[in-house]
C-alpha cells in the first residue's frame, strides 16, 4: 500500500508542521512505500505527478491550508477543490487550516473514503507543542496502526485524545486552543460529519431520499446543463443571418 | 454584562504577565505577547473567540466532573 505525505517547509509555522508530519511517515512506513514530499516548497506539479504515478491509498498534508486549497509554498496551491477527483477512493488526512470546510466537503462528494481536517484555523502553543502534535496524528495512528476502520469511532477517539491532551496542558491558554482545534476537527466520511447541502432544495431531497439519490439527480442535472449549452450554441450558430454564427 | 468584562480583564492580565519570549501560532500568524494583546484589544472577532473558548472550557470542566459522578449514587 503506497502513501503520499506532503509536508512543505518555508516559514516558522511550517517548521513545526514539517516536524509533526514525521509522525505520519512513521505510522505509514510499516504499511508500505511512502513518497515523502517536503523540506522546502513543494510544487503543485510534483504532487499531481506523484498521485498519478503511485496511486497512493493514503494522502497526508501537513502545512498551511485555505478553505479551498492545500498550500505547498507561499503562493503555491498544490491541491484545490477542482482537484478533488484526484482524492477519490483515498484516505485523506490533513493538519492544516480551514480545508475541511470546502475542499474536504468536495473531496467527500468525489468519493474520498474519508477526509480528516479542520474547518477553522489551527492554533497551537509552541511551549506545549507535543500535546497538539499527538492529537493531530492520532486518527491516522488508530486507522493504520490499530486497524480501526469505523471513522465515527475514530472521530470519537480523536476528540477523546484532544480531551486527554487538554487535561495534561499546563497553561489555560493551551487548553483553550486545544479546545478550539478539537471543535474544528472534521472527519468527513459516510455517516460522520457529512457536509449538508447548502441549497434548500438539495437539503430536502437529501433528507427525504438520501445522499445517493441527491448525487444521481445532480449527475442528471449536470449532463442536462451540458446538452442545453451545446444546443444553445448550435441554435445561435445556425440561427445567425450569414450562417457563420458567433 | 460585568462578568464578560471581568473575563476580558483577566485574559488581558494573563497575557500581560507572559514573558517576552512567549509566542502563540494562530493559523499562519506568529503572535508574540504584544501582538496577542493588541489583537485581543482591537480585533472584536478574535476577542469574541477567546472569550467563547474560555467559557466553553469552563463548561467542559463541569461536564468532566459531572460525567465522573454517577447520576443517582446508591444510598449507603
Amino acid at each position: 500500500m503506497k502513501s503520499l505525505v506532503i509536508r512543505p517547509r518555508f516559514d516558522d509555522v511550517t517548521g513545526y508542521s514539517y516536524s509533526w508530519a514525521e509522525d505520519t511517515v512513521s505510522i505509514l512506513r510499516p504499511k508500505g512505500e511512502v513518497c515523502d514530499l517536503g523540506g522546502g516548497v513543494v510544487a503543485r506539479g510534483t504532487v499531481h505527478e506523484s498521485i498519478g504515478r503511485d496511486d497512493p491509498f493514503c494522502v497526508v498534508h501537513y502545512d498551511h491550508g485555505e478553505e479551498e486549497a492545500w498550500m505547498g509554498g507561499p503562493d503555491e496551491r498544490v491541491i484545490t477543490t477542482e482537484d478533488a477527483p484526484l482524492l477519490s477512493g483515498r484516505v485523506v488526512y490533513t493538519m492544516n487550516c480551514l480545508s475541511a470546510k470546502k475542499l474536504g466537503a468536495e473531496a467527500w462528494k468525489k468519493k474520498a473514503i474519508v477526509y480528516v481536517g479542520y474547518a477553522e484555523v489551527f492554533a497551537f502553543m509552541p511551549e506545549e507543542e507535543d500535546l497538539f502534535r499527538q492529537a493531530a496524528s492520532h486518527g491516522l495512528y488508530l486507522n493504520m496502526s490499530e486497524g480501526v476502520q469505523d471513522w465515527s469511532t475514530i472521530k470519537a477517539k480523536m476528540v477523546a485524545k484532544y480531551d486527554e491532551m487538554i487535561g495534561q496542558a499546563k497553561s489555560y491558554w493551551t487548553q483553550i486552543w486545544l479546545t478550539h482545534d478539537r471543535d474544528a476537527l472534521r472527519v468527513i466520511a459516510d455517516g460522520v460529519d457529512e457536509p449538508t447541502a447548502e441549497c434548500p432544495v438539495s437539503r430536502t431531497i437529501e433528507f427525504l431520499f438520501g445522499r445517493t439519490v441527491l448525487d444521481k439527480l445532480r449527475g442528471i442535472r449536470d449532463s442536462l446543463y451540458i446538452r442545453m449549452s451545446l444546443m444553445i450554441v448550435l441554435v445561435k450558430i445556425l440561427g445567425s443571418p450569414n450562417g457563420k454564427g458567433l | 454584562m460585568s462578568e464578560v468584562k471581568d473575563l476580558e480583564r483577566e485574559v488581558l492580565k494573563f497575557l500581560e504577565t507572559r514573558n517576552n519570549s512567549w509566542v502563540f501560532f494562530f493559523g499562519a500568524e506568529k503572535l508574540d505577547k504584544d501582538d496577542t494583546i493588541k489583537r485581543f484589544k482591537k480585533d472584536k472577532k478574535f476577542r469574541g473567540l477567546v472569550l467563547t473558548l474560555a467559557v466553553k472550557r469552563a463548561i467542559d470542566s463541569f461536564k468532566v466532573e459531572t460525567d465522573e459522578v454517577p447520576r443517582n449514587p446508591p444510598k449507603v
